[in-house]
């Protein structure tokens, strides 16, 4: 706080230039604005409660809303890597998640047969064919210079192309039993995939704010000179930051075989654009190196807890996709206009 | 500059050079492919593609991007089939599918240019929007236009022109209109640099508006010679569209960083992915590994574009 009195009062400093930086003697005050960032989708999410139990009474039954809750873990895992590489900064975006997590539903089906025996085998296939679609993903990008959204736009069209040509048409297996009480076996009441969710918060969390990679990641999204110029491989925190996201998404999609219980083609494509969505919700800047998982997470809470609702309301598939649509445009409308040209 | 080198450093002449190879290949693994049959088949597919890739270029190289051509044309063609469903003629029907077109353009339009949202999340969300309301209008794949007019659209002009090509002619016009008027120049400055052509006194905005409301019409466009092509409504039909013309402008040689560009590279590069999915069908896969080669072939031609792009880049600086 001194500091910022003697700026104010530097007489050559503090003169017409610098604007007076507004003391923040309270320190309650100062908490809250850190935590600002969340304040939108508290609200929403209240609000949402709210709405869903007037339109649809019971909606706000605690069984309801940890129900939804759980099913927003799945989102949330979507969102994973979406914040990542939204985080990496330079127009970075992952369009092809929604790809990547039905390809990992349906070869997870096939490759596991349906049996729990088969899920070891299932899960390092994914995780092998998630690095290589990251690895050429990130490749792409940083070697070849294409843009994140024309690269993955296209990768998305091989890896759906890639998922019909494996299962030929006719998805076979199914899901394991392991992975379906994953989604509804409970510990104290609360299921199992909501305790993942939880866990991968403070996981993700930990990974961003304490270790190097965590670091870089940041850095690389505020500035990609500055940060080359301190020494820090920029190309090689990217390319991993893609690897991290196709791991993820395509693990994501199996965990979702479980929760769906069969798998189709193109099962995950509306986790697309409610995965960014969920992120610029959650207060995560799109010009890169500013945001938080938490934000993503408690984004893919308002999400799911709307569809729920227009889902509770009856509302066909088609206006549940025209109002996602709206939403994601009131929301950047609101929060990422860029500056006015006029100065 | 001599003409040859004139030629050589046209931003097109690279896919130029690619539709000349693959006509090659089609030439030694496609069935009657010189022929005007071939011709009339290949344009029935492949016009909306090419429309649609000269309304990516547009906004291309004003440095936006329109993810929703897609969710556009989808809509569009679900509502001219449904407006001829509720029995009105085919060209009341046209007129609607095309204020549909620009009505959505220019939503775009209004939130890129004057509210100043990235487009890349605009358009993701119009798309969702337009695709929304298509899915609503027609949950599921059916109705159907006129056979005269389907019949049309596959006959000939005096047994040599494709009928099609009516509708690229037209799309061609609405660039030229762009590219050889003060409005198209502003075009070129504002993909280079936004802020310096604002300084210069171009309302920018007007011109950004302008580029989504072209796009979403050439959309409309596309989707009317789509619609002629199905004779049906498909509330998905335009789903890969979107992924189609951005790629065509990339092979075409336009700069996704603004600025940089002729739409004709993107119609050749349209014509270039249109033989490329006709060798791959000639060869004869599987139907089930169709969509990965047309997928790995867009994909590599995106490669290859950047690539090219990398190594003039080196030319230049060196």
């Amino acid at each position: 706080m001194k500091i910022d009195e003697i700026d104010v009062k530097d007489p050559i400093k503090g003169s017409n230039k610098q604007k007076p930086i507004e003391k923040t003697n309270s320190k309650t005050f100062g908490k809250l604005n850190r935590y600002k960032q969340y304040f939108p989708s508290l609200f929403s999410i209240i609000l949402l409660i709210a709405l869903g139990q007037i339109l649809s009474p019971g909606f706000a039954h605690i069984g309801n809303i940890f129900n939804i809750l759980t099913i927003s873990t799945i989102l949330a895992m979507a969102a994973i890597g979406q914040t990542l590489i939204i985080l990496s900064g330079k127009e970075g975006i992952d369009l092809s998640i929604g790809a990547v997590m039905s390809m990992g539903a349906l070869l997870g089906a096939q490759y596991s047969g349906g049996n729990n025996s088969g899920i070891f085998y299932a899960v390092i296939m994914l995780i092998g064919l998630g690095l290589i679609i990251g690895l050429i993903n990130g490749l792409g990008i940083q070697l070849l210079d294409i843009p994140p959204l024309v690269m993955t736009l296209g990768m998305a069209s091989v890896v759906n192309g890639f998922a019909l040509a494996a299962t030929k048409g006719m998805p076979v297996g199914g899901a394991p039993e392991f992975l379906i009480q994953i989604g509804s076996e409970r510990l104290w009441n609360v299921r199992w995939l909501l305790i993942i969710g939880i866990l991968l918060i403070i996981i993700i969390e930990l990974v961003l704010r304490k270790t190097s990679y965590g670091k870089r990641l940041y850095l690389v999204g505020s500035n990609r000179n500055a940060s080359m110029l301190a020494g820090i491989k920029v190309n090689k925190t990217v390319i991993l930051t893609y690897i991290i996201a196709g791991i993820v998404g395509s693990l994501a999609g199996f965990i979702l075989l479980g929760y769906a219980g069969t798998a189709q083609l193109e099962i995950a494509n509306d986790y697309q654009l409610l995965s960014i969505a969920a992120v610029v919700i959650g207060g995560t800047a799109l010009t890169g190196g500013k945001g938080n998982y938490i934000g993503s997470a408690l984004g893919a809470v308002v999400l799911t807890l709307l569809t729920s609702v227009l889902t509770a309301v009856g509302m066909p598939a088609g206006v549940r996709e025209m109002i996602q649509g709206i939403i994601l445009l009131l929301i950047v409308l609101i929060y990422s206009r860029a500056p006015k040209l006029r100065l | 500059m001599s003409n040859s080198k004139k030629l050589l450093l046209w931003n097109s002449f690279p896919s130029l050079c690619l539709v000349i190879v693959l006509i090659l290949l089609n030439s030694f693994f496609t069935n009657n492919f010189i022929s005007t049959s071939f011709a009339s088949s290949f344009f029935t597919s492949y016009t909306p593609l090419i429309i649609v890739a000269i309304a990516q270029s547009i906004v291309i190289i004003g440095k936006g991007i329109d993810l929703s051509v897609g969710g556009i044309i989808s809509l569009v063609n679900v509502v001219i089939v449904s407006v001829v469903g509720m029995g009105f003629s085919l060209p009341i029907a046209f007129i609607v599918g095309i204020l549909t077109g620009i009505i959505m353009g220019a939503l775009n339009g209004i939130v890129i240019g004057y509210f100043r949202v990235t487009p890349l999340l605009a358009t993701l969300a119009t798309s969702s929007i337009a695709g929304g309301i298509a899915l609503w209008i027609m949950p599921y794949p059916g109705g159907q236009v006129g056979m005269d007019y389907i019949l049309w659209y596959q006959d000939m002009i005096f047994g040599i022109l494709p009928n099609p090509i009516i509708f690229i002619i037209i799309s061609i016009l609405i660039w030229l209109v762009w590219k050889f008027t003060p409005v198209g120049l502003s075009l070129y400055a504002m993909g280079r640099d936004i802020n310096k052509t604002y300084a210069s006194g171009v309302a920018v905005n007007k011109i950004q508006f302008l580029t989504y409301v072209s796009s979403g019409l050439l959309s409309s466009i596309a989707a009317i010679a789509l619609t002629a092509n199905t004779g049906a409504g498909d509330p998905l039909i335009g789903s890969t569209y979107t992924l189609y013309a951005v790629a065509a402008t990339v092979v075409g040689g336009i700069s996704l960083y603004g600025g940089i560009g002729d739409a004709f590279g993107a119609i050749f590069g349209a014509i270039f992915l249109g033989l490329a999915f006709t060798l791959v069908f000639s060869l004869h896969f599987p139907s089930f590994y169709q969509d990965l080669a047309s997928g790995v072939i867009v994909l590599l031609g995106i490669i290859g574009a950047a690539i090219m792009k990398l190594r003039s880049n080196k030319v230049i600086t060196s």
